[in-house]
Formats: C-alpha cells, sequence, structure tokens
C-alpha cells in the first residue's frame, strides 16, 4: 500500500480512485483540504526536510572506535585486509604437501590388496574349472569302462547334481530314486546273433514305487485276470535273462 | 579471497549488529554509517537543537551497543529498536529537564548559507516558513511531534513507528493525521499559490 502521503503529492484531488480517496479522507475530507495538504506536503519537502541533514563529528566515532577496541581487543581487527591476507597465505588443506603424500601412500596400500585379490580368484576359478572338467572325463570313463567290462554304473556311482554331456548317462536326481536295479549285460551276445530274442541282456531287476509300476502296467492292482497278474509280479521278481526268456515263450 | 570477503554493503542491519557482537569492526563501522546521521538529527530535533547533546546521546546509544549488544533481540528490526532505544534515551531526558529548554535562540546551526545567485526573496521565504513550522512544531504535543518526525525526517513506516513507539499502528496514524493536518492549516499562508 502506497503512503498517503506519496498519493497527496502525486495525485490531484480528481485523479483518485475510490479506494485512495478512502484513505485520503482521514486527512482531507473535500477537495480545499486535500489540495491545502498537497501545498504543505510541497513545500515542506522542499524547504524543510532537506535544511534537517545533521552530520555527527568525527569525534564521535573516534571514541567510539577506542571503545570498541577495549571491548574487542584481540579480535578487533580486520582480517580481510589484503595485507594480512598476503603476508599469511591460507594455503588449501588438499593442497599440502604431506597431505598429498599421505593421499598417495593411502591409494597404494588400498588398492595392492585389491589387485592381489584379483589375482587370487582368477587361479581360484581356473583350478575349480579343471577339477570339474576332470571330474566328468572320469565320470564319462568308468561308465564307458563299466559298459565294457560288462555293467553299466548306477546312478549312485555319479555325482549328484552334475550331468554329463551324454545323454544315455544323463540322470537327475529324482530319476535315481526310483532306480535301484542293475542291467545285467549278456555274458554273450549269442542270442543276437542267433536271431533269438534274449531279453535277459536288458531284463531288469526291478523294484519300482506301486504308482511307477501302475503307470507302467495296466494290469497292476486289479484282480480280474490273476495269472496275468501273477505273472506280472513273476516278472518283477525274475532273477535271471533265461528265466524271463522261459516266461515269455510260454505266454506265447 | 574476493569470493570470501564480506560484503558489508548487502548486509541487513541485523547481520552487522551479530558481526559488530563477535568484534567485527568493519561491522561496526558500516552500522555507524548507517545509522550516525540520521540519529544526530533524531536527537537534534528532540533535544532542542543541542549538538552537544545531541552528540552526547549519539555516543552513548553506539556505546551501549558495543558494551551489551544482546540487548538487541535479533529476532526485530534494528532500526525500530535503535528508535525505540533513542526515543527512550529522549524521554528520560525530557523528565530529568522537567522543561524543554530552547538552545537554539531561533538560529538554525545546519542551515546553510545560499549561494549569491539565490533570489533573496525565496531565502526570506524559506527561512520565514522554517521558523514558522518550528514554532508550530513546538506547539505540537510530544506523542505528536514524535510520530510526524519519525514518518518524515527519519523516514519511518507506521509499522516501524508503532513498533519503536509501542503502540498500534492505528494510533500512530491519527496522530499522524493530527500532526499533518494541523502543520497544514499553521502554514497555509506559505503554500507556493500565497507565494507565487
Amino acid at each position: 500500500m502506497r503512503p498517503i502521503e506519496d498519493i497527496i503529492s502525486e495525485k490531484a484531488y480528481s485523479e483518485l480512485s475510490e479506494q485512495e480517496l478512502l484513505e485520503v479522507a482521514e486527512l482531507a475530507a473535500n477537495e480545499e483540504e486535500y489540495n491545502q495538504m498537497k501545498r504543505f506536503f510541497e513545500s515542506f519537502a522542499t524547504e524543510v526536510q532537506t535544511g534537517y541533514g545533521f552530520q555527527a563529528s568525527p569525534a564521535v566515532k573516534e571514541s567510539l572506535d577506542n571503545i570498541f577496541m577495549a571491548k574487542h581487543p584481540v579480535i578487533a581487527q580486520d582480517w580481510n585486509k589484503e595485507e594480512v591476507t598476503q603476508s599469511a597465505p591460507i594455503i588449501p588443506f588438499y593442497k599440502r604437501r604431506f597431505v598429498q603424500i599421505a593421499a598417495i601412500l593411502l591409494l597404494c596400500l588400498g588398492a595392492a590388496p585389491l589387485l592381489f585379490k584379483q589375482d587370487n580368484t582368477a587361479f581360484d576359478l581356473k583350478e575349480k574349472q579343471g577339477n570339474t572338467l576332470a571330474k566328468q572325463g572320469t565320470v564319462h570313463n568308468s561308465s564307458q569302462d563299466s559298459y565294457s567290462s560288462g555293467h553299466l554304473s548306477t546312478p549312485s556311482d555319479l555325482p549328484e547334481g552334475i550331468v554329463t554331456n551324454d545323454k544315455h548317462n544323463a540322470l537327475t536326481a529324482n530319476a535315481k530314486t526310483i532306480w535301484v536295479g542293475k542291467l545285467e549285460a549278456p555274458a554273450d551276445d549269442s542270442d543276437l546273433k542267433e536271431g533269438n530274442l534274449s531279453l535277459a541282456g536288458i531284463a531288469p531287476t526291478f523294484s519300482l514305487s506301486e504308482g511307477l509300476r501302475a503307470d507302467l502296467d495296466p494290469t497292476f492292482g486289479t484282480a480280474v485276470n490273476s495269472s496275468t497278474t501273477d505273472k506280472t509280479k513273476h516278472v518283477t521278481s525274475v532273477a535271471s535273462g533265461s528265466e524271463m526268456l522261459d516266461w515269455i515263450q510260454a505266454a506265447y | 579471497m574476493r569470493l570470501v570477503r564480506k560484503e558489508y554493503q548487502q548486509m541487513t542491519d541485523e547481520q552487522l549488529v551479530i558481526a559488530m557482537a563477535g568484534g567485527d569492526k568493519t561491522a561496526f563501522d558500516h552500522l555507524y554509517q548507517r545509522y550516525a546521521n540520521p540519529l544526530i538529527s533524531y536527537f537534534m530535533r528532540m533535544l532542542w537543537r543541542d549538538r552537544e547533546k545531541a552528540e552526547d546521546f549519539l555516543h552513548d546509544l553506539f556505546t551501549k551497543l558495543v558494551h551489551r549488544p544482546e540487548l538487541f533481540d535479533t529476532t526485530r528490526s534494528f532500526k525500530t529498536w535503535v528508535y525505540s532505544v533513542a526515543s527512550n534515551m529522549c524521554k528520560n531526558e525530557y523528565k530529568k529537564q522537567e522543561i524543554r529548554k530552547n538552545t537554539s535562540n531561533g538560529l538554525d546551526s545546519s542551515y546553510a548559507v545560499g549561494d549569491d545567485t539565490k533570489n533573496t526573496l525565496n531565502e526570506v521565504h524559506h527561512s520565514l516558513f522554517k521558523n514558522r513550522f518550528e514554532e508550530q512544531m513546538k506547539e505540537l504535543d510530544d506523542k505528536h511531534r514524535e510520530v510526524f518526525e519519525m514518518r518524515h525526517f527519519d523516514g519511518l513506516s507506521m509499522k516501524e513507528i508503532s513498533d519503536a513507539l509501542s503502540i498500534s499502528e492505528g494510533t500512530v496514524k491519527s496522530r499522524l493525521f493530527y500532526a499533518t493536518k494541523y502543520l497544514a492549516q499553521g502554514l497555509q499562508e506559505f503554500s507556493p499559490e500565497h507565494t507565487r
């Protein structure tokens, strides 16, 4: 809000807005009083206000300076003066020589263990990879050996969780839980040569879980054809390949 | 270093007082520079144009500030605070003197002698106007005169005057209107229309 004095000094009565008229009303109720005020402020501004500028004598300031220096004897110095700042240059902390040397040493000491650690890690990784490959090779070879010697390696021989590249030997831990039998290789492969079917080589001695047996054998668990059931049961309990062959021949 | 150097000119009065309280001499110099002349003018007007007394009062006020800067509440405006202190000092002086005396003897020490080219009639008119104005001011109550002077000589706002004198803004306004109206009516014959 503008002071009323300014409004009166700058504007004529006819130029006043409604708001300004309300503000001025307390000082000047009508145009005549308004003009009277206007003339007063003009004269006052030119003839009175300008003549009231007094100045304090320097003696007052000197005395006050002495009082101030007595009150603040140590710190009453202008630290911003150039002489003060030039005579005692302030070197930033990070630019001081000993700080820089200490920083370099600290950096070196901090970096050295990291470099060593990286080398060890690389070495350990290589060693681990080497061990894994060696282990896989052993497994593969052993399976081949066992096959050639008439035995297939059972999943129990394999290390858990390792899947070899050979698809046929890929066994999971789940498979391992249901595989409890052994595949008996035939003493010779004469049966195959003569064209006689011999399942002895592949006849497994199954000991399957009931659920799996039911899936494999639709007649499992039913009493409709007891002989078949018995025979099926017999298959499960057959011990050798020749017995299995006899059973199949009799059936057909 | 120039970046770190304080810009005293841009510092507020309150900041200068805080710096001064901490022993910053430059802050004190700047504060004195800002308030010495307005305060000496105020004391001169309030203490019957007695320059010696006015300078003593100015000295006392700044001495108080140096010795006990904690007296100033930094949340307040320094301007209003310093004028309230000055006003109280004058009131105490009035009580002490009981009778207001006029040491100026009608002579204005601050009145600058004009150059020869000035119109003599105008000078006479100015002098007469001033004398009449001062007479009118003396006739005013202290409370009206003080408000008028604070407003028109010291340039304080209504709010600042009300803070300095611890009165409401409405009271300041009514006192100011009364004083202005009184002076305007008393000096009516000196208005430009009558002299030109």
